[in-house]
């Protein structure tokens, strides 16, 4: 066989490379012009006031999303609180104490519930806690995102306490600490980085979520006095001021758009640095 | 001497695999007893069976009985959680608690079970280190990370964290094998130090090292003891063929 002449093969290294290159600048692409034209339009808006004002009628500049951004803080918040433990615990359930079938069926369920298009677990928590209160309310908000978090915080909090070496929990059981105690003062805690990095990844995940807030909290021009009325929340806000007719809550959408991708860019960079320091 | 444990008719399944078969040994009590056999032999199964450490492997059943005092370690209604309290165990690699510092890990048993008093957690970590002849060398970093210690030093500090629980019997499952000889023989010198407060049970692949500590050798193969005895009968003038073509190094 005869190898084919050096500039040949450089010719072919040389397109190869190109074609690879051009790829990757591909995926990146989109990523860049997101960035680009949130940061470009949304960045006008982002004052002092987008930060403490709620929004202004149509036609009256300046108005801020503050009544959406801390409703989105406490609906996150309580979803956290409700939704975090029972992952957290229910991971430490299964890979401690679970065997065999049912371990293996609540697993399956975990994997089913994190696949569920979030706008059908917000009909769910329509029907099981909007129609019985009789009204939207931040509760059922907080109740359909914490549903989406459980399955999310379940596996990833699984994944990390696999990796606690099953020398350590034999350490802990040797000096006649019970399984229970172990779990959670060993196990638990030495997968703690882990766990808090797959929490922040629950909370990016849901803070972006509209669909499931459609049906629940519905969303409020003013700020909300109770957890039973409909509270307003920065996705919903950007969902409802981009789809109306004025500029002004154009550019507030805008601006809320830029908060929540810096949220999410925050919640992921914080997440990685985490796991990073981990492994070092 | 009295009777410390007390194995009788000991059988250990995994699944299918009869993996330890119808074991009965006594160990007296303040003596070593090395338990040596080929890898495979069921001897560090029948090890980790006196500590109910197979309580955690869903697979793992035992019938027979060990008594350690009077009481029947496998009996009915009794908890395994206070056999090992009683029963402390220090294994292979060392295994300090990797996020905690060297003070801590030595008051482990007693933190992780939330039932450390203040005045006296520095007493035990000055007794048991010094019990372990570690407290020279650890003694100005105290709560500097355990994981910063050398393996040797892990090791003592293992057995200082199992002592301080002031258990009655000390399980070692070949505590010494990923160490360098100096490491080595100061575990085998901390081991004939401890004898005089503990019932110590060691298993070693080194028969070298079961011939320095122990006062009774046991030999498996297996899964069955070929022979157990008086360590310097067992070495010198073994009563099987069996021990002794394991001990001269012709198989295993």
């Amino acid at each position: 066989m005869m190898l084919r002449s050096i500039a040949v093969r450089r010719g072919a290294n040389l397109v190869a490379t190109l074609l690879m290159g051009g790829a990757t600048l591909l995926v990146l692409l989109p990523l860049i012009i997101i960035f680009y034209h949130i940061i470009k339009t949304g960045i006008g808006s982002i004052t002092p006031g987008f930060f403490t004002n709620i929004p202004q009628p149509p036609g009256e500049a300046g108005g801020g999303m503050a009544n959406g951004i801390a409703g989105s803080a406490v609906m996150i918040g309580m979803a956290s609180l409700a939704g975090l433990p029972v992952g957290i615990f229910g991971a430490v359930y299964l890979t401690e104490y679970g065997s065999g079938k049912l371990a293996t069926a609540i697993r399956f369920c975990a994997d089913v519930l994190s696949g569920i298009p979030s706008i059908i677990t917000g009909m769910v928590a329509y029907s099981l806690l909007v129609v019985p209160l009789k009204g939207f309310s931040a509760l059922a908000g907080a109740f359909a995102l914490s549903l989406i978090m459980v399955p999310i915080v379940l596996r990833t909090t699984e994944e990390q306490l696999k990796m606690v070496p099953a020398t350590l929990r034999e350490a802990s059981l040797a000096l006649g600490v019970p399984l229970w105690r172990t779990s959670i003062k060993v196990t638990l805690r030495s997968a703690m980085t882990g766990v808090i990095t797959g929490i922040l990844l629950a909370i990016a995940r849901v803070a972006g979520e509209t669909a499931p807030l459609l049906f629940t909290a519905l969303g409020n021009q003013f700020w909300s006095k109770k957890l039973t009325e409909p509270m307003a929340a920065l996705p919903l806000q950007i969902f409802n001021f981009a789809i109306s007719p004025y500029d002004d809550w154009h550019r507030l959408a805008w601006g809320g758009a830029l908060v929540l991708v810096g949220l999410m860019f925050a919640l992921s960079l914080a997440a990685r640095w985490l796991g990073r320091t981990k492994h070092s | 001497m009295t009777c410390k444990l007390s194995v009788r008719d000991l059988n250990i399944y995994f699944g299918d695999n009869h993996a330890v078969k119808n074991i009965s040994m006594d160990v007296a009590e303040n003596s070593v007893t090395a338990i040596i056999g080929p890898s495979g032999c069921g001897k560090s199964t029948v090890l980790r069976s006196i500590n109910r450490m197979h309580d955690l492997t869903p697979s793992a059943r035992v019938t027979g009985s060990i008594l350690l005092d009077d009481t029947d370690i496998y009996g009915r209604g009794v908890d395994p959680v206070t056999i090992r309290r009683r029963v402390g165990m220090v294994f292979q690699k060392p295994n300090p608690f990797p996020a905690m510092s060297i003070y801590d890990n030595v008051i482990a048993g007693y933190k992780l079970n939330g039932i450390m008093k203040k005045g006296d957690a520095d007493e035990i970590v000055e007794s048991s280190l010094k019990r372990v002849a570690l407290w020279d060398e650890v003694k100005d970093r105290l709560r500097t990370g355990a994981i910063e210690l050398s393996g040797g030093q892990q090791q003592r500090l293992c057995i200082a964290r199992t002592i301080a629980v002031k258990p009655e019997v000390i399980l070692m499952d070949e505590p010494a094998s990923a160490l360098d000889p100096i490491s080595t023989l100061k575990i085998e010198e901390l081991i004939e130090e401890l004898k005089s407060k503990y019932t110590i049970v060691i298993v070693t692949h080194n028969m070298q090292q079961a011939a320095r500590v122990s006062d009774v050798t046991a030999f498996f193969y297996i899964g069955e003891m070929v022979e157990m005895g008086e360590t310097r009968k067992v070495f010198t003038n073994p009563e099987k063929k069996q021990t002794e073509d394991y001990i001269t190094g012709r198989f295993g």
